[in-house]
């Protein structure tokens, strides 16, 4: 049995009259790639936003690495080796892409109240940084504005930004979202090479990279997982066809 | 996206080939260098030097050396301190406060309370100024923070009014009607160093010494203190900006959530960027008290406020540079108009001038200033035409205007020039913008 580094235990979520999360337990093993997949509404949004301590649950737990962090702040979460990227491109524009990814290295590495020396030349930032955006193939386009780089860099850059800070987990909110297929290749590409060496909780549309990158996948419908397994079992199973697919048609 | 709104202006290098750190470096030389005139004769051929009549140095030969104007670019120099101040939580932290001018009233108090009480000593009042601000800039951003968007700007708003009532009802130091103060005494006597901010470093006064030559009061301490004073500030922001504690506020403007999914705690830092912002802008206050010798609640004003966000704005936000050219800037031209116009309705013309600056500057002054050496002899060539521009525009709304002459006593003329030069600008940016559009 492989270590559990997060575990949810019977989490729910309402807004008003809508349960986005529904009495919902899951694990997260340690080196595994675990999706969660479900169709629109599903509340995989409301799920990461509880996990990465934005919206706080109405009942139950989540334990990372041992400790409840049901209680924790988005930051307290972030330092304790929770990280996240964001469905939509959330970086900083005006920065330079090794710039965003220097001062997500920067929250990682003790407090900030350094006032004089130039935090561009402090090679303990810089050199993460430059590590993370050679993992994820961005090295040749780290001077340029964040705001300059494509779509898909820009997720990339997210990605980066994400493993800068050495995370037991990472959280990730739709990566592929809005890409073109060849863009997305390029990121299943990206993620492929942090199989085996991070623990990645995916929650992601697209069912090709899905299927794809997870070790397991768990299928969410109405805030309840209805199914969690090896992809070929997913694949298989008649309850998520019925939920998800007959969703779709 | 929000991508349109990034500014892609380079950074200012410190090199010779950087057009804006050459303008830098000889703006810091005549102000280092302008108290001197008053000892030095003006080189006669600026005066004499002429084409057709005009004298295109005489309004150097004008400015040469005269003492009021001295006290007038102290002014604009202890302005400047408070509008770097605002721009480090403006421009670098997106907190845009309305009540900054609440620490120059704070500096000032603490001059003229400590000199009410017989504490002339200027490191004593110095240390009370920047302590007081602090503090004062603690509590109002502690509450302040909790909030942002347009809370913020009316909460900051409201603070400052709360301390400019309190000014106002504080009858020992001279309530609505303010109190005289002397200037702060820096002398030690244990080591031999006698200085005050009221001495002359150039002229003396024949009142204190009968052997002199030039009688006139220069005000060239308060100057030098204002003009090290200033560059102190700019050297601190600078280094600030950059530093990690920079970045902080920098990342937590350009994408608070994310600054908190990554790790950051932005509450604490921006609450101490305001903090630092206000003990700066109470060092300007503690120089504005000793520069008027005098202090008053009106300092604290919401107008003052709006005042220095209006040179920063002029200037460019996010800049530091920009906030010293927007206070010059704006200072002068509030000269200019006194002078011309007339102490009746010189605002009415500066109104019309500041929304035809900020509509072709709408990045403020600094970034108009090109970052390369080969744009240089166009900008200047621009610079002059609108300098031309506002010059002609401020004479037409003179008192000696040409169109007085031609069109008689017309009523509210100078509103229907004031507003139709406002259309004709409004006209012009929409060109300009069609073109920039299909360019």
């Amino acid at each position: 049995m492989a270590e559990t580094i997060l575990g949810i235990e019977r989490l729910t979520k309402r807004f008003g009259g809508l349960t986005a999360t529904n009495d919902l337990s899951l694990n997260v093993e340690k080196g595994e790639v675990h999706a969660i997949i479900g169709p629109n509404g599903a509340g995989k949004t409301t799920l990461i936003a509880q996990l990465s301590g934005l919206l706080q649950p109405d009942s139950g737990r989540i334990v990372f690495k041992g400790q409840d962090i049901t209680a924790l702040s988005a930051h307290k979460r972030s330092a304790l080796g929770l990280a996240r990227s964001f469905q939509v491109t959330s970086i900083f524009l005006n920065f330079t892409a090794e710039d965003n990814v220097a001062l997500a290295v920067q929250a990682h590495s003790g407090h900030s109240f350094r006032f004089l020396k130039s935090a561009r030349t402090l090679a303990a930032l810089r050199t993460p940084a430059k590590a993370a955006l050679d993992q994820v193939g961005l090295a040749h386009r780290a001077n340029v504005v964040a705001a300059d780089l494509s779509h898909g860099e820009q997720r990339q850059l997210e990605i980066a930004m994400a493993i800068a800070t050495s995370p037991t987990l990472l959280l990730l909110d739709e990566p592929m979202a809005g890409m073109g297929a060849e863009e997305s290749a390029r990121m299943v590409d990206v993620l492929k090479k942090f199989k085996g060496t991070h623990t990645l909780l995916l929650i992601e549309h697209d069912m090709d990279a899905v299927f794809k990158l997870a070790d397991r996948i768990t299928v969410l419908v109405y805030g309840q997982a209805i199914a969690t397994g090896t992809p070929e079992s997913i694949r298989a199973n008649a309850e998520v066809k019925r939920a998800y697919l007959g969703d779709e048609s | 996206m929000a991508g349109v709104n990034v500014v892609r202006t380079p950074e200012l290098r410190t090199s010779f080939r950087d057009p804006r750190f050459v303008l830098l470096l000889i703006g810091a030389v005549l102000l280092a260098l302008y108290p001197i005139t008053v000892i030095v004769p003006a080189p006669a051929f600026l005066k004499a030097f002429a084409i057709g009549g005009v004298r295109p140095f005489g309004f150097i030969s004008d400015v040469w050396g005269q003492t009021y104007l001295i006290s007038l670019v102290s002014k604009m120099l202890i302005f400047a301190i408070a509008v770097v101040s605002l721009d480090l939580i403006l421009g670098y932290g997106g907190m845009v406060s309305f009540g900054h001018a609440a620490y120059i009233g704070l500096g000032a108090y603490a001059v003229a309370v400590s000199s009410k009480y017989g504490i002339d000593n200027g490191y004593f009042q110095l240390a009370a100024a920047i302590g007081g601000s602090a503090l004062v800039a603690l509590f109002i951003g502690a509450i302040s923070l909790r909030t942002s968007g347009v809370y913020f700007i009316m909460i900051t708003l409201a603070f400052t009014q709360m301390l400019y009532y309190l000014g106002i009802s504080l009858e020992p130091f001279g309530g609505d009607d303010g109190m005289n103060t002397k200037r702060s005494n820096f002398s030690l006597q244990s080591l031999g160093i006698n200085f005050t901010l009221n001495d002359n470093l150039f002229v003396c006064e024949k009142r204190l010494d009968p052997s002199c030559k030039i009688d006139d009061r220069d005000g060239s301490s308060i100057y030098y203190a204002s003009y090290f004073a200033l560059l102190a500030a700019i050297w601190f922001t600078r280094k600030l900006v950059h530093s990690r504690f920079g970045m902080v506020i920098r990342g937590a403007m350009s994408n608070p959530v994310r600054m908190q999914a990554i790790g950051f705690p932005i509450y604490r830092y921006r609450l101490t960027a305001f903090v630092l912002a206000g003990a700066i802008c109470g060092v300007a206050g503690f120089l504005f008290a000793n520069h008027q010798q005098f202090l008053s609640p009106v300092y604290m004003n919401w107008l003052r406020s709006g005042e220095i966000m209006i040179m920063g704005i002029l200037g460019g936000i996010g800049t530091i540079y920009g906030g010293v050219i927007g206070a010059i800037g704006l200072l002068t031209i509030e000269e200019l108009l006194e002078g011309h116009v007339g102490k009746d309705y010189w605002q009415m013309v500066l109104g019309p001038l500041l929304v035809v600056l900020v509509l072709f500057a709408n990045r403020g002054i600094f970034s108009l200033i090109p970052h390369e050496m080969r744009k240089v002899p166009m900008f200047i060539a621009r610079f002059a035409l609108v300098i031309g521009g506002m010059y002609v525009f401020i004479w037409l709304m003179s008192k000696n205007s040409p169109i007085l002459k031609i069109a008689g006593d017309i009523p509210h003329l100078p509103l229907y020039v004031i507003f139709g030069s406002m259309l004709l600008a409004l006209g012009l940016r929409y060109r300009q913008d069609n073109r920039a559009g299909h360019g």
